[in-house]
């Protein structure tokens, strides 16, 4: 088991290359000379030519590829952990990921907890009230947020809680006055420009965590063992806490690793709505800005985040179920 | 002669339709003559080999409205008049079920009729939308107008100094395009004075003034109109616009939708019946696929490629297939096993017959059930695609891009940004539980 986790690992490094490789490809083969967004038309034709050469954008493309890898020695590349320098912000990549990855980091992974304790809640709720009123409320409500665009919600939500109400700023990650506050004054305040975004992510990303842990919960209680257990004289609590509940994690875990590429997907648009300053909203600018160093670098960091998340939810599953490991050499 | 007519009776729906395809084609009378028209003209020309740039880019909506209009028409009259022949065909054990399902869930019912009913308001956006959702005019005044507002206009025929009209020219093209969308002068206004030979408006707190001498008075119309979901920053009707989008959203999902499945498909087949050297590498491919958050892909490709509507399609499509590879993949890694493939080989079929007559149509179900669902998903992120700028360029209405004009406006102008945010809602919600309904019915059999 201990192998075949080397092997993904192993194999997580060629997809990270091969992603890499892709957007490279989908970058530089796009139409348009990236150089034209910065310089002005009227520019003296040999500067333009020194400056092209500064970025490295006059040599052909398996060149700039090699390069841009850190394979040819002179020149450092991704495999030295030189990541390159903005176009657009005139700083290196990495100083600028490292600035705003702790946001989204910070916003992906408390919707995720929230996520995952709504789905628990609701779909064990649910579940053992299958059929009644509570339950088709929860299913039609989860079914109903779950078909509602994130960005149109995100705007409701600002219309309603800062607009209106006034409770929850709006935009940014922190007040203009930031600076002044005490260390508890920071964290609430920074608490309090992530809430409608978290509140976006987590609880309008759990319809689909609440559906399958209801069918999980579902399906397993009509296994005999449960009827066995309750024939023994077990109580409720006790056959779910020993029987129902373990059984019915793997399909939970498993949305684990499907989960973060979907949270990113979504932080991309919900940091867009709320400008804050995140992966998403970074890749964005760099987009419009045709800033190949950042674009690449943020998939790949994106990548590597599903990876990891696609591995913690294998071990999960192990740890849960020890009769998965054989699907695992 | 009283059975046949129970007969004709007992379809409903096909009737309501027909009735209302009539009224629309009643309304819109001259129009679809003067599109038919034109397009009997337009084969004519093309057929002649001339160049016929001036027709294609303004007639090819009616085009399109008017053959769906006549065609659906048509059809269902046969539908309704043919014999009973439904007893003696051979069917689909899933098609039988969808019919069952149809019968007994009304729920089931109410969704197919409402995508239906959804689908045919895009196609005859130009026949039923109650404004031009292109037209700018008198944005100070018409602009950010809540829904409801009741607003009097006064129109002249576009008037030519050469007492050349539009309507006798020799160009064709021109005349006919006349015909079915007038040209016109409208102004908006509260208020109304002729002084000398002078108009003046008042428009809210604005006035503006007019010669009467550059207006055509003789056809002028007085009148008053509706906007019933309210105008947006640049005074168009969101109702229209969202009529219009209509096309632009689901199009796009139908055909991404088809891409992927045939992507999928094709790789999930390749990859399930050929050696494994062949399925590890696909199967490769579809997990650098898998790590990327799809909107990333998609905003990268999107950007840099171009955002036309059909590659919008296209590249929506290529970034969604990887689900279906898969469910394909193993559908046939299962099916592979069974006697009757086994007993193909051996026969010496070629892979491609046994791929496409046999394996194909045994797993297809399950992998349609999935595109219903993924048809939903397509929608909300061509949406979040147009929200942000990089979708379909922005004179054409989307749902995402008006809901992006209504942004900068929340609180003032709520109504642009909520009425299209609950049509994409509901119709995803639709085509979220045909696809729940779909599901439980595979899961009986």
């Amino acid at each position: 088991m201990f192998k075949y986790f080397l092997k993904r690992i192993f194999f997580a490094f060629f997809i990270v290359l091969g992603i890499a490789t892709l957007t490279f490809i989908i970058t530089r083969l796009a139409p348009g000379d990236p150089s034209m967004m910065y310089l002005s038309p009227e520019i003296n034709h040999e500067i333009a030519k020194q400056i092209r050469e500064n970025y490295g954008l006059n040599e052909s493309l398996h060149i700039q590829y090699l390069k841009w890898l850190g394979v040819i020695p002179p020149f450092e590349g991704i495999v030295q952990g030189n990541f390159g320098y903005s176009f657009l912000y005139h700083r290196p990549v990495k100083d600028m990921i490292m600035d705003v990855l702790p946001n989204t980091l910070f916003l992906t992974s408390t919707a995720l907890i929230i996520n995952f304790l709504l789905g628990f809640l609701l779909g064990i709720y649910s579940a053992y009230n299958v059929n009644k009123k509570s339950d088709k409320i929860i299913s039609s409500i989860s079914i109903a947020l779950y078909s509602m665009p994130e960005f149109w919600v995100s705007l409701l939500l600002i219309i309603l809680f800062s607009l209106l109400l006034g409770w929850f700023p709006s935009s940014q990650i922190h007040s203009t006055n930031y600076e002044d506050y005490s260390f508890f004054g920071k964290t609430f305040d920074y608490l309090k420009h992530l809430f409608l975004p978290i509140l976006v992510l987590g609880v309008f990303s759990s319809a689909t965590t609440i559906k399958y842990m209801r069918g999980g919960i579902l399906d397993i209680l009509q296994k005999d063992f449960i009827l066995f257990a309750r024939m023994k004289g077990l109580s409720e609590k006790e056959i779910f806490f020993r029987h129902v509940l373990r059984n019915s994690l793997n399909p939970i875990f498993t949305l684990i690793g499907l989960y973060f590429p979907f949270l990113l997907g979504s932080s991309v648009i919900v940091e867009y709505v709320f400008a804050l300053p995140g992966i998403g909203r970074i890749t964005i600018d760099s987009i419009f800005a045709r800033d190949y160093p950042i674009i690449i670098t943020t998939t790949i960091i994106s990548a590597f985040l599903v990876i990891i998340g696609n591995l913690i939810s294998d071990i999960l599953i192990i740890l849960n179920d020890p009769r998965q490991r054989k699907n695992f050499r | 002669m009283k059975a046949f007519i129970k007969k004709i009776l007992s379809h409903k729906i096909l009737i309501a339709s027909i009735v209302i395809f009539f009224i629309i084609l009643f309304f819109n009378l001259s129009k679809v003559f003067y599109s038919c028209l034109s397009l009997y003209f337009f084969i004519g020309e093309l057929i002649s080999g001339k160049d016929c740039i001036n027709f294609v880019d303004f007639f090819l909506e009616y085009w399109v409205a008017t053959i769906y209009l006549i065609f659906f028409i048509v059809f269902f009259l046969i539908m309704i008049l043919k014999k009973d022949t439904s007893n003696n065909k051979r069917s689909f054990i899933f098609t039988k079920r969808i019919k069952e399902e149809y019968k007994n869930n009304k729920y089931f019912r109410f969704s197919l009729l409402a995508i239906y009913t959804i689908i045919s308001i895009g196609f005859l956006a130009p026949f039923i939308s109650p404004h031009d959702p292109y037209k700018i005019n008198s944005i100070s005044f018409t602009k950010y107008l809540p829904p409801l507002s009741k607003v009097k206009y006064i129109s002249f025929n576009e008037y030519l100094f050469d007492g050349y009209s539009y309507e006798n020219n020799n160009d064709l093209s021109i005349k006919y395009k006349s015909k079915i969308q007038p040209k016109l002068n409208t102004f908006y206004y509260d208020s109304l004075k002729v002084v000398n030979d002078k108009i003046i408006f008042y428009q809210g707190s604005r006035i503006k003034e007019y010669s009467a001498r550059d207006l055509n008075l003789e056809t002028a119309q007085v009148n008053s109109t509706i906007f019933v979901l309210g105008t947006d920053s640049y005074g168009r009707d969101i109702l229209s616009r969202i009529i219009y989008g209509t096309r632009v959203s689901l199009g796009i999902a139908f055909i991404a939708s088809i891409v992927s499945l045939f992507l999928g498909v094709l790789l999930g087949l390749i990859s399930g019946y050929y050696n494994r050297l062949i399925d590890s590498f696909i199967m490769r491919i579809t997990d650098v696929f898998l790590a990327f958050p799809v909107i990333f892909l998609l905003l990268i490709i999107v950007a840099f490629w171009g955002n036309s509507f059909i590659y919008l399609a296209i590249f929506i499509g290529i970034t969604t297939w990887m689900d279906i590879a898969r469910l394909t993949r193993t559908q046939v890694i299962t099916v592979k096993k069974e006697m009757y493939v086994t007993s193909l080989i051996a026969l010496g079929f070629k892979p491609s017959r046994i791929l496409y007559k046999h394996i194909l149509p045994n797993i297809i179900t399950p992998i349609i059930v999935n595109i219903i669902f993924r048809i939903g998903t397509i929608i909300l992120m061509e949406s979040a695609l147009s929200f942000m700028g990089l979708g379909i360029n922005e004179p054409i209405p989307s749902w995402g891009s008006i809901i992006n004009n209504g942004k900068d406006n929340l609180l003032n102008a709520w109504w642009v940004s909520l009425f299209p945010g609950i049509t994409i809602s509901s119709i995803v919600l639709l085509f979220n539980y045909i696809g729940d309904c779909m599901r439980k019915i595979i899961k009986v059999r």
